[in-house]
């Protein structure tokens, strides 16, 4: 493709084909000649031997560290969709305290999509290997200053779809509330039962609140997280205090 | 610290530091469902 005189070339996905570009430059000021060969990668194609001892030595790494235990539960841990996609779970509440605690936010919400494991993990040993299956995804979190009235919106999106098996459905913490499925999407919520930090939501107090940045995005129709404003903090040695910010954009830095 | 943009923390990277401080604290997850999120069809029909 060649978009606006600019040659763009994409090669497909997961290693399955790459692409060898010629570059021909001929006199100064003039464009260079391109030239772009598509190869695909086939069993056709031999093995070369030091890259095949590489990747090996590096999937036994990876067997091992995945062996190891990060932690011991106690309990037994729900993220089976049909549950963590239609109703609290203990396992949608460890990683949202977590957030909580690790973000200080006075709440949190996270789609139940996030937890990706489908399976309840039984009490005992937890491996880095449950840990990926739960959380595969490298997800940034962010910490953003959000109306009441907007987290209302969110926990109706949240339950809008219910009882589909929606990813969009919440897990939560620092927020309580109780939502009726018999009213129509976007009515569900029942507003006085609403609980941010142990007190009703005010519609338009700003609370601390974090969460990943697909939902900052809008993504699993959270749009209500578009409406925001970053709390951030200046960095170490500038005095280390936080900030309420405009509205801003993910790469903004300061 | 940032909280938004490339230094953002990742969300297995909270957990693992978390289950750090409990190895270290000797201590293990227990944690529960504790009705912050409720369907009052499920309680209509339990109570039914």
């Amino acid at each position: 493709m060649e978009p606006h005189g600019t040659l763009v070339v994409k090669s497909g996905t997961d290693f399955r084909g790459f692409s060898v570009i010629k570059l021909r430059l001929g006199a100064a000021g003039t464009r260079p000649h391109a030239s772009v060969e598509q190869v695909q990668v086939t069993s056709a194609a031999p093995e070369d031997p030091d890259i095949k001892a590489m990747t090996e030595s590096y999937t036994a790494q990876m067997a091992e560290e995945m062996k190891k235990v990060v932690a011991h539960s106690s309990v037994e841990l729900d993220g089976r969709f049909e549950s963590i996609r239609r109703s609290e779970t203990n396992l949608g509440n460890l990683v949202c305290d977590c957030i909580r605690a690790a973000m200080s936010a006075d709440c949190v919400v996270l789609n139940s999509g996030t937890l990706r494991s489908d399976v309840v993990h039984p009490a005992g040993p937890l491996s880095m290997h449950d840990l990926v299956s739960v959380l595969p995804m490298m997800d940034p979190v962010y910490l953003l200053s959000l109306r009441g009235a907007d987290l209302l919106a969110a926990l109706e999106n949240g339950v809008s779809m219910y009882p589909a098996l929606e990813g969009r459905f919440p897990q939560v913490s620092g927020i309580e509330f109780a939502f009726d499925p018999e009213k129509p999407p976007g009515e569900r919520v029942m507003v006085e039962s609403v609980m941010v930090a142990d007190a009703p939501v005010a519609l338009e107090r700003e609370y601390k609140f974090a969460t990943k940045e697909f939902l900052v995005n809008g993504k699993d129709g959270y749009v209500a997280f578009m409406v925001r404003r970053w709390v951030r903090r200046k960095r170490e040695g500038s005095g280390g205090k936080r900030e309420e910010g405009g509205r801003a954009r993910p790469s903004i830095r300061f | 610290m940032l909280v938004n943009g490339e230094d953002a923390p990742r969300l297995p990277v909270i957990l693992q530091n978390y289950f750090e401080e409990l190895q270290r604290a000797d201590a293990s997850v227990s944690v529960a469902v504790d009705s912050r999120i409720r369907n009052l069809q499920v309680e209509r029909a339990a109570s039914a």
